[in-house]
C-alpha cells in the first residue's frame, strides 16, 4: 500500500534519474560506440529509476510509474529519443515491473534486484529492434547485443540501483521507508 | 480509567480534557532506549502550554504524540494509558507549524495552501473563499490570496502556516520551534502571534527556545530532562524563576542570558539599559575596541565600493567594511539581508560583483585558490554541506583512515564529545554532534581566519557553549573569527566588532556596544526583537499593516530563498492579471496533455520532410497565437533540442551508408553525401516538429490546475496527485544544494573534476531531498492528506474548479486531428 511519502520520495528520486537518463545522453552520444552489442551494453543506466525507486520504497508498480515519470523528466529536459524516449521508459519500467511481481513485490536481494534489471532489458529489445532498426543487423549482432543488453540491465541497472540504495539507507534518512523496514527486519530476525 | 475520574465532573466551568497520558513511554524503531519514559500529560480545551527542555528530550515526540503524527505518520512503539477526544481524532484537527516553514507546504499560492487543510475536510467550496480571509486575518497576514508564498520572508511563511490551520478550524495548534529560521524581528511577529491566538482561547503547546517573552502568555511549563523524563511542570513564570540554575545546567538556557524579568508589554530586551552599557564598557577587549582604535588593529579583511548581484539580482551595494585581525566579528542583520553572501565573498566562495577586496593584506584576486582555502576557512550553516566521507572519523581525519588514526584526530574526537561515533554515518549524527563535528573538522588544522554562518544555529545551549568557548580561544590565540548571526546574545557575548547588513547595504560597523547603544539602527536592521512586538499589538484594523508587510515582501532577498520555482516569477501570471489567459491556458489541463501528447505521438510517424515542417508550422502558430507565447520565448525552448538534432543531420550526412551510385565526398573517416543529408533533415524535422507540442504543454500548463484535473476528472487517488506536486515543490532546492556541496568540496579541496560532480554529489543531494519529502509528508498527513481525503478522489472537495467544456473536447479532437491530415497530405 502506497504511503504519502512514498509517492513524494518516488517522484523526486524519479526527477533525479531523469537528469542522470539526460546526461548519459551525452555520453552515450559521445562515446559514440559503433559495435553493436557494445551499444547494448550502455542500456542499463536507462533503467535506473526503474530499479532505484522500487528498491527503496518498494510497492507495487512503482517501477513502472518512475521509469515512465524519468523518462518524461528526459524528455523535458530536450531529451535527444523525443517521445520514443517516453515509449522506452515504458517498456523498460514493464519489464522491470514484471521482474518484482515475480516474487509477489516481497523479495528485493540481489537476485531479485538482478532480475528485474535484465527483464526491463527485455522489455526494451523489441523497440531497439523495430524502432532503432536493429533488426536490419546481423542475427549475430543482434544476439550480441540481446545479450549484453541483459547483462548491462542486470549490472548496471539492478546492481547499481541496489548499491545506491543501500548506501542511502547506511545514512539513515530510510529509516521511515518500506527498504528501513525490512532491514530492521531483517536484523532483528 | 476514564476521564471524569478526580473532581472535574461537576465544575461547569472546567475545561473540557482534550489529551489525557498516563504512564506514556515512546520508543523509535532502531533506538535502544525509549525517547519519553513514563508521561503522564494532560492538556485542557483553551490551555497553553510551553514544553522545556535540552534538545533531544522528547519535546517533540510528546507534542507529535498529542497531535497523533505519531504513530500515525511517524512509526513508534508505545506503551502507557493514551486518551485523546474524539474531536482531536478527526482529520486535520490540529495545526502543526514547523520550524522549517517550508516543510509545512505543499502548494504554491497563499490560497491552495489554505484551501489544502479544508478540502481534506470536506469543507464546501463556496465557503472557503470566506474562510481564507477570516484565517489571513486572525493570523495578521494580509497578502493576496494568488500571491505565491515562494516570495515570503520566514515570519510571514510562519504566519502562513497558521492561517491554513486556522482555516482548517482547528482549536489546537501546536508550535515546534518556529521561530528557529527567523531574524529577531520575525521572531516578535511569531511571538506576538502567539500570544494574540491564546487571547483568542487558542489551545496551543509552544516549543521555543526564545521562550522568556512567552512566559505570561503560556499558563503552564513542562520541564523534561535529557532523559526524556518530565521533569517538573506547573505555572510557567513560577516554574523557570525557580528552577533556572537546573535549565541552565540542563543546557535549556545559554549561561550568558541574564536571568530577567520579562512582563508583557515591557521590552524583552532592554538595550538602553544603562547597566548593560557599563558592562559592555567593563570588558577589557571591548571598551579597547570602543574607544574608536579599531583604526590600530589591522584589517584582516577590507571591501572597498563592494556590490554583490545574485541572478540578476542586486544582493547589496555601497559595502565598505574592514574586519578587524585577531578579533571576532559578528555579521547581523534581517533574514535575506545578504549576511551569508557576505561571508562567502570574504571566503572567496563568491565573487563581488564590483568592487575589491583584500584578504589577510593581499589584493583578492592574488591569491591562489588553494593557497586561500589553507589561510582562510569556511564553516557553512548546515553541516551535512561539509560532508564528504560515510565515516565520522574520515570526515575529521578528511581522509579515509583504517587503525591509524592520528593523534591529534583522537584529540578532537574527545574535544568535541565525538567518541564513539566513529563509525557512524556523519548524517546519522544528532543535529548537536553534526555541529560539533563540523567545527571540529574545521579545527583540524590550522587557518588564520575562521569563518562561521550560523555557527549556533539550532543547537542547545551546551553546544552554543562550546562553540562560542572555541571561537575565544581561537581570537585569543591570534586568530581572526567571523560569523553571522540572529542571536544578539551571543554577539553581546563575544563579538569585539559587527557589521550591520540591511536594506542592501551596511548600515553600522563598529563595537557591540555601539551597536546596542543605537536603537535606530537596531530598529531599521530588523535585530529588535520588541519591534514587531509592540507595533503589531491590539486589534487595529487590517489596513495600516499592508505598508510594513509589503515592504517586507520586497526587502527579502529572492537570492537566498530556495524557494519552489520562486526566482523566476512565472511571467504567464503577470500577463494573465492584466486580462484573459490566453486559449491553451484556459483549456482544461488534462484535456492539453492528451492534446498536446497525441499530437506529439502522430508527429513521430512523419517521414517526410515538407510534412513534418508543416507540422512544425501548426505547432507553432498554435503556440503563438493560442497560446500568446513570444517567438523569443519559442526558440529559447527549442533550442536544446535543435543542437541536438543538428547533431543528427551531421552524423547521418557524414556517415550514413548512401545507396550504391550516390554520391559521396570522402576524407578522413567522413563520408559526406546528399543521401545521408538528406536522411538528416527528415529525422531532424520530424524531431522538432513531434517535441515542440511538449513545449506546447509546458508553456500553457499549470501544475497545481493539472493535480486539481488529474483528481477531479480522471479520478487519480489524491495521494498520488498531491504527493507529485509536492515533489515538485522540492526540485529548486536541488539548485541551492547543488551550489552549497560546490563550495563545500572546493574548500576541502575535493571538489573533483567538473564532470565527477554528479557522482560525488549525488548521496547528500538524495538525502536532503528524501528528508525533505519526509517532513513534507508528515505535514500533508497532519493536514488531513490521510484516509479516505488520500485514497479516493471523491473524499475530498476541492477549491479550484476543473471544469470541463465543449472547446476542451474540441481541442481534444482537432489539434491531433490536424497534425494527422498534415501527416497524411
Amino acid at each position: 500500500m502506497w504511503k504519502l511519502r512514498d509517492v513524494i520520495v518516488a517522484v523526486i528520486l524519479a526527477l533525479v534519474c531523469g537528469l542522470v537518463f539526460r546526461v548519459w545522453d551525452f555520453v552515450y552520444s559521445i562515446l559514440g560506440v559503433s559495435w553493436v552489442p557494445g551499444q547494448g551494453l550502455l542500456n542499463g543506466v536507462w533503467f535506473l529509476a526503474g530499479m532505484l525507486i522500487p528498491y527503496v520504497i518498494r510497492r507495487p508498480g512503482a517501477a513502472i510509474i518512475a521509469e515512465l515519470i524519468a523518462a518524461m523528466v528526459e524528455l523535458i529536459l530536450a531529451g535527444n529519443w523525443g517521445w520514443g524516449g517516453v515509449l522506452s521508459g515504458l517498456l523498460q519500467g514493464l519489464g522491470a515491473e514484471i521482474g518484482f511481481m515475480v516474487f509477489a513485490w516481497r523479495r528485493y536481494d540481489t537476485w531479485s534486484m538482478a532480475l528485474a534489471g535484465a527483464l526491463a532489458a527485455v522489455g526494451f529489445f523489441p523497440q531497439w529492434l523495430l524502432a532503432y532498426s536493429g533488426i536490419s543487423y546481423p542475427a549475430s549482432q543482434i544476439l550480441g547485443y540481446g545479450i549484453f543488453n541483459i547483462i548491462s540491465g542486470a549490472v548496471l541497472g539492478g546492481l547499481l540501483a541496489k548499491w545506491i540504495g543501500d548506501a542511502l539507507n547506511r545514512t539513515g534518512v530510510l529509516r521511515n521507508f518500506e527498504i528501513g523496514r525490512q532491514t530492521r527486519a531483517g536484523r532483528s530476525a | 480509567m476514564t476521564l471524569s475520574a478526580g473532581g472535574r465532573v461537576n465544575a461547569a466551568n472546567v475545561r473540557e480534557g482534550l489529551v489525557d497520558f498516563q504512564d506514556v513511554s515512546v520508543t523509535y524503531p532502531d533506538s535502544a532506549k525509549p525517547v519519553l519514559e513514563h508521561i503522564d500529560f494532560q492538556l485542557r480545551r483553551g490551555e497553553s502550554v510551553l514544553f522545556l527542555g535540552p534538545s533531544g528530550c522528547g519535546k517533540s515526540t510528546l507534542a507529535m504524540l498529542c497531535a497523533g503524527i505519531i504513530p500515525q505518520s511517524v512509526e513508534a512503539e508505545i506503551s502507557g494509558f493514551r486518551h485523546r477526544s474524539d474531536e482531536l481524532k478527526q482529520p486535520a484537527s490540529i495545526g502543526y507549524v514547523f520550524q522549517d516553514p517550508e516543510a509545512g507546504f505543499c502548494q504554491f499560492h497563499v490560497a491552495d495552501e489554505l484551501a489544502f487543510g479544508m478540502e481534506n475536510k470536506r469543507v464546501e467550496r463556496a465557503d472557503m473563499a470566506l474562510r481564507m480571509e477570516q484565517a489571513l486575518r486572525e493570523a495578521r497576514l494580509p497578502v493576496p490570496l494568488e500571491a505565491n508564498h515562494a516570495f515570503f520572508s520566514g515570519g510571514m511563511k510562519q504566519k502562513l502556516a497558521v492561517a491554513s490551520a486556522l482555516a482548517m478550524n482547528s482549536q489546537f495548534l501546536i508550535f515546534d520551534e518556529p521561530t528557529a529560521n527567523l531574524d529577531p524581528a520575525s521572531t516578535g511577529i511569531v511571538l506576538n502571534l502567539i500570544d494574540h491566538l491564546h487571547a483568542a482561547g487558542t489551545t496551543m503547546i509552544v516549543i521555543e527556545h526564545k521562550f522568556l517573552p512567552l512566559l505570561d502568555v503560556m499558563e503552564r511549563a513542562v520541564l523534561f530532562d535529557r532523559e526524556g523524563h518530565i521533569y517538573r511542570t506547573g505555572c510557567a513564570r513560577k516554574i523557570v524563576e525557580e528552577e533556572w540554575q537546573w535549565l541552565v545546567d540542563e543546557g535549556v538556557i545559554p549561561p550568558w542570558t541574564k536571568r530577567r524579568h520579562v512582563v508583557v508589554g515591557e521590552k524583552p530586551e532592554d538595550f538602553e539599559d544603562p547597566r548593560r552599557k557599563a558592562l559592555a564598557l567593563d570588558n577589557p577587549q571591548i571598551s579597547y575596541l570602543a574607544e574608536g582604535s579599531t583604526a590600530l588593529t589591522p584589517a584582516a579583511f577590507r571591501i572597498e565600493n563592494g556590490r554583490l548581484k545574485y541572478g540578476g539580482q542586486p544582493v547589496w551595494e555601497n559595502v565598505n567594511i574592514a574586519v578587524p585581525a585577531g578579533k571576532i566579528t559578528a555579521i547581523v542583520g534581517p533574514n535575506g539581508g545578504g549576511k551569508t553572501s557576505l561571508l562567502q565573498v570574504l571566503a572567496g566562495l563568491t565573487r563581488l560583483t564590483d568592487g575589491k577586496l583584500w584578504v589577510l593584506g593581499r589584493d583578492g584576486r592574488d591569491w591562489r585558490s588553494r593557497e586561500r582555502y589553507q589561510a582562510v576557512t569556511y564553516c557553512f550553516q548546515n553541516p551535512e554541506h561539509q560532508f564528504a566521507y560515510e565515516r565520522v572519523i574520515d570526515e575529521l581525519a578528511n581522509a579515509r583512515v583504517k587503525d591509524d588514526v592520528p593523534e591529534h584526530v583522537r584529540h578532537l574526537l574527545r574535544q568535541f564529545g565525538l567518541e564513539g561515533t566513529e563509525e557512524q554515518s556523519p548524517f546519522q549524527l544528532s543535529q548537536g554532534q553534526k555541529r560539533r563535528l563540523s567545527v571540529a573538522a574545521m579545527l583540524r588544522e590550522s587557518h588564520d581566519a575562521y569563518l562561521l554562518d550560523e555557527p549556533t544555529f539550532g543547537q542547545d545551549a551546551k553546544t552554543q557553549q562550546a562553540i562560542a568557548d572555541k571561537l575565544r580561544e581561537l581570537a585569543a590565540a591570534g586568530k581572526t573569527v567571523i560569523f553571522t548571526t540572529h542571536d544578539m546574545d551571543l554577539v553581546q557575548q563575544i563579538a569585539h566588532f559587527t557589521v550591520v547588513l540591511a536594506e542592501g547595504t551596511v548600515l553600522f560597523q563598529g563595537p557591540p556596544a555601539d551597536l546596542f547603544a543605537s536603537e535606530p539602527v537596531l530598529r531599521q536592521a530588523q535585530l529588535l526583537a520588541d519591534s514587531a512586538y509592540r507595533t503589531d499589538q491590539g486589534n487595529e484594523p487590517l489596513q495600516p499593516h499592508v505598508g510594513p508587510m509589503v515592504d517586507t515582501f520586497h526587502q527579502t532577498d529572492r537570492s537566498e530563498l530556495p524557494s519552489p520555482w520562486g526566482a523566476h516569477p512565472n511571467p504567464r501570471e503577470e500577463r494573465a492579471s492584466t486580462g484573459k489567459p490566453p486559449f491553451l491556458q484556459r483549456l482544461n489541463p488534462v484535456f492539453l496533455l492528451f492534446a498536446t501528447m497525441a499530437s506529439g505521438l502522430i508527429a513521430m510517424w512523419s517521414f517526410h520532410l515538407e510534412n513534418s515542417a508543416l507540422i512544425f508550422a501548426l505547432a507553432l502558430v498554435v503556440m503563438m497565437v493560442l497560446g500568446r507565447v513570444s517567438p523569443w520565448s519559442i526558440v529559447k525552448g527549442l533550442l536544446p533540442f535543435a543542437i541536438f538534432y543538428l547533431l543528427y543531420v551531421w552524423s547521418l550526412a557524414a556517415y550514413a551508408k548512401p545507396p550504391a551510385g550516390a554520391p559521396t565526398l570522402n576524407f578522413l573517416w567522413v563520408h559526406l553525401s546528399w543521401y545521408g543529408l538528406h536522411q538528416g533533415e527528415v529525422l531532424a524535422m520530424r524531431m522538432l516538429a513531434s517535441v515542440t507540442f511538449v513545449l506546447m504543454f509546458l508553456y500553457a500548463v499549470d501544475f497545481p490546475k493539472l493535480m486539481v484535473a488529474l483528481m477531479v476528472n480522471l479520478k487519480v487517488p489524491p495521494k498520488f496527485a498531491s504527493g507529485t506536486l509536492a515533489g515538485l515543490r522540492v526540485v529548486p532546492l536541488f539548485t541551492e544544494e547543488w551550489r552549497k556541496l560546490r563550495q563545500a568540496r572546493q574548500l576541502r579541496g575535493k571538489a573533483g573534476w567538473p564532470w565527477l560532480r554528479p557522482v560525488v554529489y549525488a548521496l547528500p543531494l538524495l538525502i536532503q531531498a528524501i528528508r525533505m519529502s519526509e517532513r513534507v509528508a508528515i505535514a500533508m498527513e497532519a493536514r488531513g492528506m490521510l484516509g479516505v481525503a488520500a485514497e479516493s478522489s471523491r473524499g475530498r472537495t476541492y477549491y479550484r474548479e476543473a471544469a470541463i467544456h465543449a472547446y476542451d473536447y474540441l481541442t481534444l479532437c482537432l489539434l491531433p486531428a490536424a497534425v494527422l491530415a498534415l501527416l497524411l497530405l
